[in-house]
């Protein structure tokens, strides 16, 4: 189990240092890219269209 | 009548149609409609749109689980030398200037940011959520810090996280096919 996990954990880093590079920004950027914005901006997004269909389908019924 | 059988209506008078659930998990398929048995009342009617929104409903609930693999892995072994799939043991990589490496997260990295300090800075969002982790990974594993920090960054940014968006990614493509058929049905009322 701590195989698995470790592995998991340093194939997460091992991405990010990829992405990092890729994009021409360091580890620290694009860990905040990812989990302060894109993260909870799609967060956001998902929960606004759930809220808004309950409306919609509250409406329907 | 068989244990979860529904009452079609016709147990009574024999119709073959009173065992119906039971008897389709018997045949493992669709029993053959006879003429003179008659049809159960709430049969679901399968026509070719029905299938292909059912196989989109699919394939639009499995994307995440497949595009996340897809796209995790070309990133990853993008590097010169590509990372392995899985390590052992922690790297430890030199500082270089160009890129960042497994120094940048063993010791800090000592890159310029391109995000404001807000962000990414030690005194900013970055630095305190790498607290916070550091802080659950100590009550989690007092003796061994830094497993309890991987295992908490594992359990908020690989498991709790991405399995909240994937429950509301579901959550919205079943009230899209809810708040569809209610329309259709509005629609085909209405004409």
């Amino acid at each position: 189990m701590f195989r698995l996990g470790f592995a998991v954990y340093a194939a997460c880093v091992d991405f990010m240092l990829h992405a990092a590079s890729l994009f021409g920004m360091t580890y620290r950027d694009a860990n905040a890219l990812l989990f302060f914005v894109v993260w909870p901006a799609v967060t956001l997004g998902l929960l606004l269209v759930v809220v808004w269909q309950a409306f919609v389908l509250r409406r329907l019924r | 009548m068989a244990k979860g059988a529904r009452d079609w209506g016709g147990a009574s008078a024999g119709n073959r149609w009173a065992e119906f659930p039971a008897e389709c998990v018997r045949r493992k398929g669709w029993p053959s409609l006879v003429a003179g048995h008659g049809n159960p009342p709430s049969l679901p009617h399968v026509t070719p749109q029905s299938m292909l929104a059912r196989v989109r409903f699919l394939a639009a609930a499995l994307a995440p689980l497949v595009l996340t693999p897809l796209l995790f892995l070309p990133v990853l072994r993008s590097g010169s030398p590509p990372a392995p799939l899985a390590r052992a043991v922690l790297p430890q990589e030199s500082l270089s200037p160009g890129h960042c490496t497994w120094y940048c997260h063993n010791h800090g990295c000592p890159h310029h940011p391109v995000l404001p300090s807000a962000l990414s800075g030690d005194d900013g969002l970055f630095g305190w959520t790498v607290e916070a982790l550091h802080s659950g990974g100590d009550a989690l594993s007092p003796r061994t810090p830094g497993v309890g920090y991987g295992a908490v960054n594992l359990a908020v940014f690989c498991a709790a996280w991405p399995a909240g968006m994937y429950a509301l990614w579901l959550v919205a493509l079943q009230q899209r096919r809810r708040i569809r058929g209610l329309r259709a049905r509005r629609r085909a009322g209405a004409a």
